[in-house]
């Protein structure tokens, strides 16, 4: 297990170099600076050269790079030429809250809708509720989420006035981003467990507990979802990845103070740092995510053996 | 009882040797192709949706050129019009027919799609073909590259892409195809491994059989249902990114349009004009649901062992 999990944090050490290279080196093509255009080229030559010292753009390229990746394993990513004299991970940390607030009510919402649905479905297959599931599955994985974002803040908050948009202040203001980034958790995993609990329904030890005059109810808890709902774990990576990249247009939908959004930001303010900053937070969240699902999904379930690459298909 | 005793001897004939009928194969031949089609074309949803993805592609091409307006002619006498017989479905801030760019906005969000899966269809079944056929040190260090590649987040890396290249639907698909390709691969050497382990494989090599003509002849046509499975997957999953980028401001630029493009300017006229983001909202979704019930239509076709 240590073994797996070392050779997981050198290839995550490894990807997070190529991120930080590859985004490096598209900064550098960028065209623009951070600097005003026109105001920088009315300055004097001298007060140009003082003003790329001071961050540290007179240097070559692959000395830049360097100092930059030095930099960074120190837990500094430069300060944010957008919001002046504030360091990256302060701007960063500053705005983690609401996105951590909305992402995980739109985990467990999905969560708790998609299974009930599943489960349901997969009691009842070919039934009313089954259909229903599956209808519902096809649009929750078809309906882009800043779709879903901006027909949601037209008809409930514009149209009906029922929930506040476009701004944050109260609980209230993140129950939309919330109900638009469910969708796909929900459809997700609603289709999941339906196949897997239809699956587990095939088995012989269900057979023999239903032969035995066991109880529906207590069949399905007692046999059925203890093996069902484990295989969840391995969708919940993609769920957490698929809700970081929703909340990027669903936070800047609804003007939300949140990661995604600055990232949005960012991008349009051409604030590299802050970009090269919120590019290495993401992989690291993301390789996280993945590593502690797949170690999680070796441990709860038995049948699964870690041995080198095969956890990791 | 006694009527079956009265049965005379001579009724009683010897079976006789009938190996030839008892082999006989009473079911017409069907390559694993023909069967995968009998499957499709019972499955009407799938069916249905194949129809629309055509009629839509279709009218993506004519309307656009068929229809006295142009997706870029302004006419600002006439802007944010309601959907009239004149434009079914309205005019934008500009005054350009909805009903034109909405249609050639869907082409060019499928000639995206199409071309993005394509691409990745290249890299990425050649790429997982040659490391599994090769295996041994190649195939270890094209995993390696493989298992690095997957722990990037592919959005952040794209919209990156699209900061730094100069705007187009070339940029789109080729800032697409930078990680794109790594689950063909995957899946591609995952089948092909698989394949090659098989007894017909074994069979075919204790024959004589060069290892070209085995893959050109056993692994290749084995592996096809799955590249298809995952092309039909990765057009709506390219036309969303497309959509995604464009929403986001970092694709296509007017007067140039996508669905994406609609989409991001009917939100910003949603307090005066809903109906802008309405439709081409209604158009992608219809998009992504056909694309996705082809694709399941086909997985459970082609593929019917295959888990969903």
């Amino acid at each position: 297990m240590a073994k797996y999990i070392g050779k997981r944090l050198i290839y995550m050490a490894v990807t997070l170099f190529v991120v930080a290279a590859l985004t490096f080196t598209l900064m550098k093509i960028l065209p623009g600076s951070p600097f005003d255009e026109e105001r920088f080229l009315r300055l004097e030559e001298a007060k140009q050269a003082e003003a790329l010292a001071r961050y540290g753009l007179d240097k070559p390229v692959p000395i830049q790079f360097a100092r930059y990746i030095g930099n960074m394993l120190k837990g500094d990513f430069g300060i944010s030429f957008y919001y002046t004299n504030i360091p990256v991970t302060k701007v960063i940390f500053s705005r983690i809250g609401p996105s951590a607030l909305i992402g995980a009510q739109a985990i467990l919402i999905g969560l708790a809708i998609g299974l009930s649905l599943g489960i349901i479905a997969a009691c009842r297959h070919n039934g009313f509720i089954d259909n229903f599931t599956m209808v519902l599955a096809v649009l929750g994985i078809s309906v882009p989420n800043f779709v879903a974002a901006a027909l949601l803040q037209y008809y409930f908050g514009l149209k009906l006035g029922w929930l506040p948009i476009g701004f944050w202040k109260s609980w209230s203001c993140s129950v939309l981003p919330s109900v638009a980034l469910c969708f796909s958790p929900l459809a997700t995993c609603a289709r999941f467990i339906r196949t897997e609990t239809l699956d587990v329904l095939q088995q012989d030890y269900i057979v023999t507990a239903r032969s035995k005059g066991m109880t529906q109810a207590r069949m399905l808890i007692k046999h059925t979802l203890r093996n069902s709902i484990i295989p969840v774990i391995t969708i919940m990576g993609p769920m957490v990845v698929n809700l970081l990249t929703g909340s990027l247009a669903v936070e800047s939908i609804f003007s939300i103070p949140g990661i995604g959004g600055l990232f949005t930001e960012s991008v349009k303010n051409n604030d590299y740092n802050v970009i090269m900053g919120l590019t290495m937070f993401y992989s690291l969240f993301y390789m996280v995510t993945i590593l502690i699902v797949d170690v999680t999904y070796g441990l709860v379930d038995p049948r699964i053996h870690i041995a080198g690459e095969e956890a990791a298909e | 009882m006694n009527a079956q005793m009265n049965i005379p001897q001579e009724l009683f004939t010897p079976a006789g040797d009938n190996t030839a009928k008892q082999e006989h194969i009473a079911r017409q031949h069907h390559s694993a192709f023909y069967d995968g089609w009998i499957r499709l074309r019972k499955n009407k949803a799938a069916v249905v949706c194949a129809v629309i993805i055509l009629i839509i592609a279709v009218m993506s091409i004519v309307v656009p050129m068929t229809s006295k307006y142009t997706y870029f002619d302004t006419d600002y006498a006439n802007k944010i019009a309601k959907p009239s017989a004149e434009h079914p479905f309205g005019t934008d801030l500009f005054g350009r027919d909805q009903w034109v760019r909405i249609w050639y906005g869907t082409g060019i969000s499928l000639l995206i799609g199409l071309a993005a899966a394509l691409i990745n269809l290249l890299i990425g079944v050649f790429y997982g073909a040659i490391s599994a056929i090769m295996g041994g040190k190649v195939d270890a260090i094209m995993q390696r590259i493989i298992e690095v590649l997957v722990g990037i987040p592919s959005l952040i890396i794209v919209i990156l892409f699209m900061m730094a290249l100069p705007p187009g639907i070339w940029t789109i698909i080729a800032a697409m195809s930078v990680t794109g390709w790594v689950n063909m691969a995957r899946l591609v050497r995952a089948k092909i491994l698989n394949l090659k382990s098989q007894e017909f494989v074994l069979a075919a090599q204790l024959l004589g059989t060069s290892t070209w003509k085995i893959i050109l002849r056993h692994l290749i046509p084995n592996t096809i249902s799955v590249i298809v499975i995952q092309v039909m997957f990765a057009i709506p999953s390219a036309i969303f990114t497309e959509a995604f980028l464009s929403f986001i401001g970092v694709g296509l630029s007017e007067p140039k349009a996508s669905l994406g493009v609609l989409i991001n300017n009917g939100y910003k006229a949603l307090r005066a004009a809903p109906f802008l983001l309405i439709y081409p909202a209604i158009a992608i979704i219809l998009i992504m649901i056909c694309f996705s019930i082809v694709g399941d239509g086909l997985r459970d076709a082609f593929d019917p062992r295959m888990k969903h």
